[in-house]
């Protein structure tokens, strides 16, 4: 493979990983704040204020995560392209 | 397969151009001239390898947005380059850059790179005809206003430009595709405001079609109004050129060519001599009705009018 070639794939394999990190962060930031107008109804009922507090919390956290562990992953797969496509283009192995 | 990853390149780098250079990534296209569709490095030797029967009048052909050179090919494998060359003598030189940069720092770019061809071309440059397709046109233009600043060589031999839907003026779509933007994003709404973000994610050289805005200056001034016409053009067009201008137009009926001109581009943008400065014979403005934006870049009966001006003493 050419220099341009590989780099052109090292180009691809990042615009990948932008795009799904960008991406995720976006969706995370909409559920996240249409989320919130359903909470802000709740906590102004007194009867259910309480526990809609915890489950707002709930929420939040498994949003973090979930949201979270899909960049994590993306990052992950994003270094294993990266060492796949060095290995693969090494000169030896041309 | 190499030809079609040319021409997705071309589409990426024209709608995210600028962050792929902001993110160094590979995939960013470096301005560079292109020979069958091969860079073709501004050295001695390679421009002798690439041009062995190179002539002292060269053609400079400069893509639009989301283009390669590709969008200037014909049937038969004919273009103006090759045309202008058989026909003429002149040499065609393709440009391919990245159209998502600021058209100010490919105008740049361009005045570099041909001041740099202007030493290591294999015989002397006499002439030098400028020839841009749509927002290759404002490349043009922001490449001689910076070679004006600079006192760059290759300036003085440039006798003649030509522009084939050019939008001088700006382009009606970008300034209202900025304005329903805009209005997206001042709802109190999360999915209005994520489709604000991602029709912001255009790049810095489609947002410049707007106003046609050639310097980084220019962008400073841009404003929320959806204004046809852009009447008062801070670079007007170098007086020692003589500057041809192309226009398409969906029809001959007079409210398509002002509505819709070439689909893309208005008449009015593409001739947009008024605001372009003094002393523009209106006999190096030219419609063709029935011609498409798509069309422009390679029609023989504009090839036709291309060359009767580059024939002309």
């Amino acid at each position: 493979m050419t220099p341009t070639g590989k780099k052109r794939l090292l180009g691809l394999r990042a615009l990948l990983e932008d795009v799904v990190e960008h991406g995720s962060s976006a969706v995370e930031r909409v559920h996240r704040e249409t989320a919130e107008r359903t909470f802000a109804v709740l906590a102004a009922i007194p009867p259910v204020a309480g526990p809609a507090r915890v489950v707002h919390d709930v929420h939040d956290a498994a949003l973090t995560g979930v949201y979270g562990s899909i960049r994590l992953v993306n990052r992950a797969v994003g270094a294993v392209l990266t060492a796949v496509i060095e290995e693969a283009t090494k000169p030896d192995r041309e | 397969m190499g030809r079609k990853i040319d021409l997705a390149l071309g589409v990426l780098n024209g709608a995210v151009g600028d962050y792929l250079v902001r993110t160094d990534n590979g995939l960013a296209l470096p301005m560079a001239l292109h020979l069958h569709g091969e860079p073709v490095a501004p050295t001695p030797a390679a421009l002798a390898a690439a041009y062995p029967e190179a002539t002292a009048r060269v053609v400079v052909l400069v893509h639009g947005l989301m283009n390669t050179e590709d969008i200037f090919a014909m049937p038969g494998g004919r273009d103006y380059g090759t045309l202008l060359r058989d026909d003429l003598g002149l040499t065609p030189l393709y440009v391919r850059y990245n159209s998502g940069l600021p058209i100010a720092d490919n105008g740049a770019a361009l005045s570099a790179l041909l001041s740099t061809i202007l030493g290591v071309y294999p015989v002397p440059i006499g002439e030098i005809v400028l020839l841009g397709y749509s927002m290759g046109g404002l490349v043009l233009r922001a490449a001689t206003h910076a070679a004006a600043l600079s006192g760059a060589p290759w300036l003085p031999r440039v006798r003649r430009a030509l522009y084939v839907g050019t939008p001088h003026r700006g382009a009606p779509t970008e300034r209202v595709g900025r304005v329903v933007s805009a209005l997206l994003r001042a709802i109190p709404d999360p999915y209005t405001r994520l489709i604000a973000d991602v029709a912001d994610l255009r790049s810095d050289g489609l947002k410049d079609l707007g106003d046609a805005d050639l310097r980084h200056e220019d962008r400073a001034r841009r404003t929320l109004q959806v204004t046809l016409r852009d009447p008062q053009h801070p670079v007007p067009l170098l007086p020692s050129i003589s500057h041809h201008l192309v226009a398409g137009a969906l029809s001959d009926e007079r409210w398509v060519r002002t509505l819709f001109g070439d689909a893309v581009v208005p008449v009015s943008s593409a001739t947009g001599w008024r605001s372009l400065g003094e002393g523009l014979d209106p006999s190096r403005v030219k419609v063709f009705p029935g011609m498409s934006h798509a069309a422009i870049p390679r029609s023989l009966e504009v090839y036709a009018q291309l060359r009767q001006w580059c024939a002309a003493p």
